[in-house]
Formats: C-alpha cells, structure tokens, sequence
C-alpha cells in the first residue's frame, strides 16, 4: 500500500500521528511528515484508522 | 423507523438525573427513539440533540455547516466572555491559530513532559498511601492535570492553586463555586491579570514553555495579539483541568463498578493503554459539545434549521450499540475503539496526548505499587448537563498483596 497525503488538506491535526506513529510525525512547526510511505501490511490498521481519524480527510492509500 | 414523540418528557436542561448519574438511560432512550432531539430552554433558543455515534461524527466532520464561532456551550453564551479561543474560532482561520500550540503538545512532544509527570504522581501515591483514606479530587485528581499543566506552561508551581480556583468559578454554573452573579467575569480577570505579567515576562526571557511559544508565535507574520494570547490561555487552563481530573476520578468509579476488569489488568498490565482509551469511552468526561448550524440540513428526517444550536452527546455516541458492542460494560481490551471521548474532527482535544499520559501513569503507578483506590461513598457530581464532573469522591488506598 502506498499513502497518499492531500497537502492542500493537511492543516497538521496530528490525529494521524496517534493513530500511526510509525508511518506519521509531525514536525515542531506542526506538519505533518511521512516517515514511511509504503507501509508493511501490519500498519494497515493503524493506517486506516488514520485516515478515518483525519479532520480533513487529507490522507488516502494506493493499492500497489 | 421509530416514529417521533414530541414532548416535554425528557428534558437535558433538567439537572438532576446528571447529579444522580441517571443521565445514560435518557440519553440511550433519545438515541434509540428520536435521535434528533429538540429540547426547549426556558431562557434560550432551544437546542437539538444529537444522540447516535453517526450523526455525532457527521455533525463534527463538516466545520463549514456546523460552526463553534457561535459557542460551544449547550447555553447561548460564552465561558471565555468576548475573547475568541481556538475552541470557538473556525476555518480558515481555526487551523494556523491550533497549529500555534498543537505541535507542543503532540504525542512525541508529551515524552519531554513524562519526568514531569511521573514526579507529580509519585508525590501524589506517596501522600495518598500516606493518608490511607481521603477525598480523591482534593488529594489528587485535580492536582494531578493542574500541577502538570502549570509545568507546560510555564505556571511556577506554587501558582497552580491559582488556576484550579478559576477553572473551578469560569467553567462551572455550579453554586458551590459561584460567589456572586459575576463570579465568572471576576475569575476571567483575575486570571488575565496573572497572565499578563507572565506573559510579561516570557515575552523578554523565553523559557521552555507554552507561554513562550505562544508570545514568540507569530500568525500571518504577526505576533499574537494579548486578545489571542489571553483566550490561548484561558482554552489551554480550562480544557486542561475540567478533564482529565474527570476521567482519574470517573477511572476509579469505573473499576469499582467492574472488579474484574481491574483484576485483569494487575495480571495484565500491559492493556493499560487500551483501558485508558475503554474510560475515555466509557466515563467521556466531555458529555457534549455544541454546534450552531449555518444551513438548513435534514436529519433522521427532520429540519435543523440555519441557526439552530446543535448539541452532539459525545456520551451517547460513545455508548452507541451500532458501533459499540456492550456498550455499558467496561472492556478494557476492547478493539477496536473508535471513542469520541476527545471528540473528533478538526476541534477534537488538542491535549489529548497530554491527559492520556497523566492517567494512564497515575494508574501505571498505582499498579506499580500494588494499591488500589476504591470508594467508599457516592461520589458529588458537578451540577452540570456539560460535564461528567466531579466535585468529591471519598476513596480508601488499598495495599494488594
């Protein structure tokens, strides 16, 4: 899977860096940085909860 | 579909099923009956309620049509008075004015936070295991957020009695903490003031904390007016105390309630993390937020009109059967938990990392220590329909052997 950030959407909430801390940061100024954009099957959970978890619906995956 | 019943018969303005903990029946006959409520004020508008986990979400999730600028309080008014908090401001300009504060205050930010932490709770047990029986809202979970909130800040630690008092007299219409009909004005000055020497001071010597960051913030190139600045506190103070004392306290009730669970986290500790988010489910110190609708939108069939207060019961939803099974146990492995506890969408808790360390090392500790903290009376429940308060809760510290 490969995630997809919006970056016209990203306001840098950090629900996503909750949800999945291993694949989202956010940085001291309050963006959002990937850390892993092709994530291991064991991350989709996390990465799915991120991405119902974002206020602005800014982050999506690609089946690869 | 359940066809709609009008009527007076439930009214949430109506107190006393709130201070008697009856509120969770009410709230599950709305949900399940007549999910958009209206609900009459005898001196507002009148309110609609929104009860299920969907509609809840729904509602938070679309800040253009459901917008916090008019309050966020199920009454017509404000607690942080003409000032415009982050809380009460929406887009555009609601995401640069949380970005201020929110990357400080993130999950990786709070791990600078745990010595803090950990110190205020170790004192906190020692004082507790010392005393053997006390009144725990007193002796701990209102010192607990307070004390490690202060520290964030930049509050020296003697101060932070200083801002239990307000928070107690801005937030709550509670009598007991009402000394007169401007008691709330009179506390929003007195902190104000207090703030503003701090601010004072930070502004020519920064420290590592909140306050200096937020004077040295700057928002479309411009440094923060003390309007701002002052609603930046007054957010921070509040959201910060009226909370996370809730859930210890609504925590310790919870396990009396399911001993079990307790006895399986002993054995179990490593689900502390996923307890804490079962009591943020289960206790949901916030019970409600409020909207103010901007459009006419048809819900459950009905009309909300432009400018309706909508009130979205996070509790409710919270107990939701459509998403929760069991909703009235406590599981504490429950997974998955998608809780509105901290609310949801683009105004849920900014300090949610921050009340999650707090409890969840208060309770690591105690685990730690083999104590147990269980009531030995009712507790006094804030008077409030907002709030899943507490005022006391007379406890006994146990030393499991």
């Amino acid at each position: 899977m490969k995630v997809l950030v919006d970056w016209d959407l990203c306001e840098g909430h950090g629900q996503c860096e909750f949800a999945a801390p291993e694949v989202f940061t956010i940085d001291d100024e309050g963006d959002l940085e990937v850390l892993d954009d092709t994530p291991l099957e064991g991350q989709r959970a996390a990465v799915e909860q991120a991405i119902r978890r974002c206020p602005t619906h800014a982050l999506a995956v690609e089946e690869s | 579909m359940t066809a709609y019943v009008e009527g007076p018969e439930v009214d949430l303005m109506d107190l006393a099923p709130f201070i008697e903990g009856r509120e969770n029946e009410l709230l599950a006959a709305l949900r399940e009956h007549r999910p958009l409520h209206w609900n009459d004020e005898s001196d507002g508008p009148g309110f609609w309620s929104v009860t299920r986990y969907d509609d809840v979400v729904k509602v938070v999730s679309d800040p253009a049509t459901f917008i916090n600028g008019d309050g966020t309080q199920i009454l017509s008014r404000k607690v942080e008075g003409s000032t415009s908090t982050v809380h009460n401001t929406d887009p555009p300009r609601h995401g640069p004015l949380r970005k201020l504060a929110a990357p400080h205050l993130r999950a990786m930010r709070v791990k600078e936070w745990q010595e803090v932490i950990d110190q205020c709770v170790d004192d906190l047990l020692d004082d507790l295991e010392a005393k053997g029986e006390v009144e725990l809202v007193k002796a701990a979970a209102a010192l607990l957020p307070i004390q490690v909130l202060g520290q964030v800040l930049g509050v020296p630690r003697e101060d932070c009695g200083l801002l239990l008092d307000w928070t107690n007299r801005v937030i709550s219409d509670d009598p007991e903490y009402m000394r007169g009909p401007d008691e709330k004005e009179r506390a929003r000055n007195e902190m104000f003031d207090y703030f503003k020497v701090l601010t004072e001071k930070r502004r020519e010597e920064p420290q590592h904390d909140l306050v200096s960051k937020l004077v040295h913030a700057r928002l479309d190139g411009e440094p923060l007016p003390w309007e701002d600045l002052a609603a930046y506190y007054f957010v921070l103070v509040g959201a910060g105390n009226e909370t996370t004392r809730n859930l210890i306290t609504g925590t310790v009730l919870a396990f009396e309630e399911f001993p079990d669970e307790w006895e399986r986290l002993v054995r179990e500790p490593e689900l502390l993390g996923s307890a804490i988010e079962e009591m943020l489910r289960y206790v949901t110190p916030i019970r409600a937020m409020r909207r103010t609708a901007t459009a006419d939108v048809e819900m459950n069939g009905r009309t909300i009109k432009a400018g309706d207060k909508v009130v979205c019961w996070f509790q409710a939803a919270n107990r939701d059967p459509a998403v929760f099974e069991d909703p009235d146990v406590v599981k504490i492995d429950r997974h998955p938990n998608d809780h509105v506890g901290f609310g949801w969408g683009i105004h849920a808790c900014m300090g949610s990392h921050l009340a999650r360390a707090e409890v969840a090392t208060f309770f690591r500790k105690a685990l730690e220590r083999g104590i147990r903290i269980r009531p030995v009376a009712a507790p006094d429940r804030l008077h409030t329909n907002q709030f899943n308060a507490y005022k006391r809760l007379r406890v006994v510290i146990e030393k499991e052997g």
